[in-house]
């Protein structure tokens, strides 16, 4: 399993409530570097400056949206190959089909899933062994 | 009654039917036995746009097009109607009017028969369902956006009871307050649980729950529902018998989401047991072209008046009720609308203080 010490993640979330919480699990978790963003566009900015290993990206946001900042993404050749696990209460088949068919490496419905199994998902994502998506 | 009388009689039986016809509010269409249109009555006319010079003595597939969004090859299922004597209502049926425009419709056939018992046509009865379908889009749209809304505060109760409960940092907590934790943490996760079946009731209704077809091994799943049941089985002092064989064929099936339908079922089965009985099976058989499994246990069992309504949307029978085993009441309604989407079938036997087996058809995979 990945060791978090050598990785990097962004949260991108804008109920603070919710990026709090994650962000402090993954201190806790230890990763080298947790960064925040409230809103699209400075998730953007935030990632170009300083690319994370992988991005937890909510899709409900200010500004921009996670599907425009999944786009935004994948369509930069540096950025590309970061994977992006979508952390969405948006449930819907078809939310789920567009985040991956625009490149998410997996889609999570928050309500549905522990602290402890996202955790899972990351290292697993990280390992680079995420098969198909189990989202629910 | 004279002759004279007779005459007259006729003419206002004739008469009071074209006044029937025409003012009634739906529209008519008479077809002959070879399925040429012989009458439209003025409140077609009204819905459709068309006149009824353009439309009689034209085969009512020429002259008013029934089509359906998922499959264009079918027309009017007016003989399959008529035997059935059920009421058409798909979906995704509509005509297309005069203007242009997709109508969606629901409509009844009825034979008509003569003296001596032979059919001489099919009275079609059809009423325009626009203003029902929106009305169903924009109550789907509402269940969608509260509960979109209610799942973000419900997930950040759930990760911070999470956290609370983990205690990671090594903060101090006595038995009850972790006891209280975990009654808070139950309860969200009930309220999560209703969330979700409110929005699949929801997606299921409007006709926008999807399927994503693929071929699974019905065995292989059952193990990884009993894996993920291991604790709440034994919380209930139950067992789980997978006696469906290795080699079953596979079915063709969205796995997610029948594994969800059979989650249920044996969640159902554990949780309505009776004290003493102590095992939940579940088996499988082919016949023919579709896959039958089942789900039994010695449960609680249905009470006899209950099971006309047990797949109706928040019933619950009496004895579940009284057992204080939680439940919303739209878990088989769920699940038996799914299962029904992918071609299949579901139905109980029950017998009260017995038990209850749960059997459930999918199609095998094709060849």
């Amino acid at each position: 399993m990945a060791n978090a010490k050598d990785y990097s993640v962004i949260v991108v979330e804008d109920e603070t409530f919710l990026s709090k919480i994650l962000s402090e699990r993954l201190e806790d978790e230890g990763f080298k570097r947790v960064d925040v963003a409230g809103n699209g566009e400075e998730a953007l900015q935030k990632i170009e400056a300083n690319p994370p290993d992988i991005v937890l990206l909510d899709m409900i946001l200010p500004k921009m949206n996670g599907f425009e900042v999944l786009h935004e993404l994948k369509s930069n050749e540096v950025l590309s190959h970061i994977p992006v696990l979508v952390l969405s209460n948006l449930g819907q088949d078809q939310d789920i089909r567009q985040a991956q068919e625009l490149g998410a490496a997996d889609y999570i419905v928050k309500s549905n899933f522990s602290l402890q199994k996202v955790v899972n998902k990351i290292y697993e994502l990280l390992d680079g062994d995420s098969e198909e998506s189990d989202a629910k | 009654m004279s002759q004279k009388n007779v005459d007259k009689w006729k003419s206002i039986k004739a008469a009071s039917l074209n006044t029937i016809m025409d003012s009634i509010a739906q529209g008519v269409v008479i077809v002959d036995t070879s399925l040429r249109v012989f009458y439209f009555n003025k409140f077609a006319e009204h819905l459709t746009g068309y006149k009824h010079t353009d439309v009689v003595n034209t085969m009512i597939d020429d002259a008013i097009p029934l089509r359906c969004d998922k499959d264009s090859n079918l027309g009017w299922p007016l003989q399959s109607v008529v035997d059935t004597g059920n009421e058409e209502r798909r979906d995704c049926d509509f005509i297309t009017i005069a203007s242009g425009r997709k109508m969606p419709v629901v409509f009844h056939a009825a034979g008509i028969v003569g003296e001596n018992g032979k059919q001489l046509g099919i009275m079609v009865i059809f009423r325009d369902v626009t203003e029902e379908k929106e009305l169903m889009r924009l109550k789907s749209e509402f269940v969608s956006i509260v509960s979109h809304q209610l799942r973000t505060p419900a997930s950040a109760v759930k990760w911070y009871l999470e956290t609370l409960i983990d205690n990671r940092r090594g903060n101090k907590m006595n038995k009850w307050q972790s006891d209280k934790l975990h009654e808070s943490y139950q309860s969200n996760e009930r309220m999560i649980h209703l969330i979700n079946d409110l929005l699949n009731v929801s997606r299921l209704d409007s006709g926008r729950y999807e399927l994503n077809k693929t071929d699974f091994h019905l065995h292989q799943l059952m193990e990884e529902i009993i894996s993920e049941l291991t604790h709440f089985a034994h919380a209930h002092n139950v067992t789980i018998d997978n006696a469906i064989h290795k080699d079953i064929p596979e079915v063709s099936a969205d796995r997610n989401k029948i594994r969800e339908v059979i989650l249920n079922l044996v969640t159902n089965a554990i949780k309505y047991t009776r004290k003493g009985h102590h095992q939940v099976e579940v088996g499988a058989k082919v016949e023919g072209s579709i896959l039958h499994f089942f789900v039994r246990d010695g449960g609680i069992g249905i009470p006899k008046k209950d099971m006309e309504h047990i797949f109706k949307k928040f019933y619950r029978a009496d004895n579940a009720i009284e057992s204080q085993t939680e439940g919303s009441g739209l878990g088989l309604y769920i699940a038996r609308e799914i299962v029904r989407l992918h071609g299949g079938d579901m139905w109980l036997e029950s017998e009260e203080n017995i038990g209850t087996t749960v059997h459930v058809t999918l199609p095998i995979k094709q060849a």
